[in-house]
């Protein structure tokens, strides 16, 4: 029982408290230390995502190759996060006395945990997605930043286009799959998580070196995927490539080489099978939205006289045949487009500013901040007004 | 129910939430798409580094000492040799073509490096030793500069090996100082036994010269830190590629095409040296040494920021002709990123586009 009674003193602890927000501090600082080597994504992965950090010396600093084996262990955000949402929830029921004067101080506790628990609903939750138009183009899918799929497409209906999507996460712990609405098998060969193309030119006009692939792209342009170290880095991105083989009832198709590499300016890699056209494809993830959104102008505004930016803005139609809704927006930096579940930003545009690029983020807890800031602002407006009205008082009397 | 056995169910429910929504096969309708045609002149897909050739796979076993660093740029493999009471030395291996570059010119570029006068260098086949190890045979060349280098305690020495493949030139070479070279000698014919060398193209850990410069993915404020640049007329934007941070074409007659590539980095990556060498490689040119980048490299100010300016004509190496491939690449350095300008395509439209590609070039402002 003393036992016991001694874990609740150290966890219910305000030095808990304090020690928790220092290492808060030190994740904070470890992690933007690793963020120059190992990118945004890579700092959020090791630190932010993790039970423990582990900062190694960088190479780079002085006495580097001597000092690289330093290896520090840093408490990570899934390790401090809860901790700090149990300590402070259980220190506030155990050193909390209800009374009208500490009212704001649950605000308080309340806005804190609530942010902190809304981080996690955000870390597990949100999905960031990129949607690009031409002026005068329209778009009705946006695609994720870094996850891929494998799609097989049935081509043969002329009105409409049936998608069976493998995301490539999957091919880690499986490789041969069957959906029902193909007349065939898919197995994954190799899959390269990130890549070059190679090109076999300097092996003679009819090379004799054989491709990995025998149908589509990867045998006409005599393309060999290269591996590459997935990276993390900032400005840096995954591109992935795979040999897929297709299989019959009556034994192969064929091997195709898909590649994100190969994008929309390459002919699709199309096939015929059991009377069907398919296409075969891997890309980025793409999600398909029931309304279209047309790009109608992009203003790229600078300041007189300068090339200064000052402003940009699409300024988009939205039409959702189900709904019948048909109307003009225009999003702008700040003044983002909110829609179905979605907000779409002003993200990015191309140098001739004839392309936009609207950032799609799906947050199911996009309100809770607002709350959380809410709650806070309150307990601190009331604690502190409760006091100086005490103080007030007091200095009339 | 106890409220705490409440706990797991809901834990599992979240975690069934978390974990299954998105990780499957899915199927699909949407209406009708098409899809559009290949624009670039050498198919490669756009942001992709230009490729020059395969190459093979290559292992080695490293020996004790050796600390292996990351492949960069043109350098398959990189090794850091630290001794007790002994200067440092380096090993690296690289590939080229076939054809690309010959072993006497390799021994000259070597003996620039170490300032070793031209009547004191090889020359002629019989001026190299053989070293056989199982099938391969390694011409050997060893080299050591006449007096220590500036800022050298110690002479500089070369120990070389080429090694000639029907697809590649291999090529291994343990530089440092005198003693510790000859001290790393026997580890480093160890090394030269233990490779091996798949030819089997296909499980080839990446070219050399063509390495990866991943194109620059556009993330979503990336157009924030762009300079500015004008664009000169007649260039077409490139696809909306998220891989560029500005993207170009321009057509020129036959279906000729050239391609403009803004492209940043973070720090050098892997110094000058290493990005001509890559850049030589894409159009067929051998390497160079780092006393011969002051011959490449032309140093302009642009702007009130330096620039360092590299015109690359490809040659075709068996027979010399000019291959029709042409660079122009424009580098600055800006807040700790590397930035790169770069022209390459047809040699011919290369050279009536080239007064616009340094038009293009002065118009940068960071």
């Amino acid at each position: 029982m003393k036992f016991v009674t001694h874990i609740i003193n150290i966890i219910t602890s305000l030095r808990l408290t304090v020690i928790l927000l220092a290492f808060s501090l030190a994740l904070i600082f470890f992690g933007t230390l690793d963020q120059v080597y190992i990118g945004i994504r890579g700092a959020q992965r090791e630190y932010f995502e993790s039970f423990f950090g582990f900062w190694q010396y960088p190479q780079q600093w002085i006495l580097g190759p001597w000092l690289s084996w330093l290896s520090l262990p840093v408490p990570g955000g899934y390790l401090i996060g809860p901790l700090l949402v149990v300590n402070l929830s259980l220190a506030h029921f155990r050193y909390f006395r209800p009374s009208w004067k500490k009212a704001g101080i649950v605000l308080i506790h309340a806005g804190v945990v609530l942010l902190l628990i809304s981080q996690l609903v955000t870390n597990i939750f949100q999905e960031e997605s990129t949607l690009w138009i031409e002026e005068g183009g329209s778009s009705n899918y946006m695609e994720s930043y870094y996850e891929t799929e494998l799609v097989i497409i049935d081509r043969s209906n002329p009105d409409t286009d049936g998608v069976v999507s493998i995301p490539t996460k999957l091919f880690a712990r499986k490789d041969s799959y069957q959906h029902p609405k193909l007349p065939f098998r898919i197995r994954v060969d190799r899959f390269y998580p990130n890549s070059v193309l190679m090109q076999n030119k300097d092996v003679g006009e009819a090379s004799s070196t054989p491709t990995l692939a025998n149908k589509g792209l990867g045998v006409e342009m005599r393309l060999t995927p290269e591996e590459r170290p997935k990276t993390t880095k900032q400005n840096e991105k995954d591109v992935p490539t795979a040999l897929v083989e297709l299989r019959g009832t009556e034994g192969s198709l064929g091997t195709w080489l898909v590649s994100a590499w190969l994008g929309e300016d390459f002919p699709a890699q199309t096939f015929q099978h059991a009377g069907k056209v398919f296409e075969i494809d891997l890309r980025l993830k793409r999600e398909y939205l029931p309304y279209t959104i047309e790009l109608i102008d992009f203003t790229h505004d600078r300041y007189p006289g300068t090339e200064i930016p000052k402003n940009f803005s699409s300024k988009v139609r939205l039409r959702n045949p189900d709904t019948g809704e048909d109307r003009q927006v225009l999003i702008y930096m700040n003044h983002p487009l909110r829609y179905a579940g979605l907000t779409f930003f002003q993200a990015s545009f191309t140098p001739d500013d004839k392309a936009s690029m609207l950032q799609v983020v799906r947050n199911p807890g996009w309100l809770v901040p607002y709350i959380s800031c809410t709650l806070v602002s309150l307990g601190l407006l009331f604690q502190f007004g409760y006091h100086l009205i005490r103080f007030a008082r007091r200095q009339k009397s | 129910m106890n409220r705490n056995s409440v706990i797991p169910f809901a834990l599992l429910a979240f975690c069934a939430l978390t974990a299954c929504s998105k990780n499957e096969i899915q199927y699909y309708e949407i209406p009708k798409e098409t899809r559009n045609v290949p624009t670039r002149a050498d198919g490669l897909p756009p942001g992709h580094p230009p490729t020059t050739g395969l190459s093979p796979g290559i292992t080695w076993k490293t020996p004790e000492g050796w600390e292996e660093g990351e492949p960069q740029g043109a350098v398959k493999g990189s090794f850091h040799i630290h001794r007790k009471d002994r200067p440092h030395a380096e090993m690296v291996v690289l590939d080229f073509p076939p054809h690309a570059v010959q072993i006497e010119d390799f021994a000259n570029l070597l003996s620039d490096e170490l300032k070793i006068a031209s009547d004191h260098r090889p020359t002629g086949t019989e001026a190299f030793e053989k070293f056989t190890a199982g099938e391969k045979e390694f011409t050997l060349i060893r080299l050591t500069s006449e007096t220590p280098l500036k800022g050298e305690d110690y002479k500089t020495s070369v120990l070389a090996a080429v090694l000639k493949e029907p697809s590649r030139i291999w090529f291994f070479n343990l530089k440092g100082a005198e003693p510790t070279v000859l001290a790393e000698s026997d580890n480093f014919f160890e090394f030269l036994k233990s490779i091996e060398i798949d030819q089997d193209p296909h499980a080839g850990l990446g070219d050399g010269m063509a390495m990866a410069m991943q194109s620059l993915p556009e993330e979503a404020v990336s157009q924030e830190g762009n300079p500015q640049w004008t664009v000169p007329e007649k260039w077409e934007p490139g696809r909306p590629s998220q891989m560029r941070r500005g993207s170009f074409q321009v057509m020129g007659e036959n279906n000729q095409m050239a391609d403009i590539a803004v492209t940043t980095f973070p720090g050098d990556v892997g110094g000058m040296l290493a990005n001509i060498n890559r850049w030589r490689g894409q159009v067929g040119l051998g390497p160079i040494t780092a006393g011969m980048t002051g011959g490449v490299i032309k140093e302009m100010v642009i702007n009130g920021k330096q620039c360092q300016y590299v015109d690359l004509v490809g040659m075709d190496p068996p027979t010399g002709k000019i291959f029709p491939q042409r660079s122009l690449v424009g580098t600055f350095s800006h807040e700790g990123n590397s930035w790169f300008f770069k022209m390459s395509g047809d040699s011919d439209l290369v050279e009536t586009q080239k007064q616009n590609f340094m038009d293009f070039l002065n118009s940068v402002r960071f």
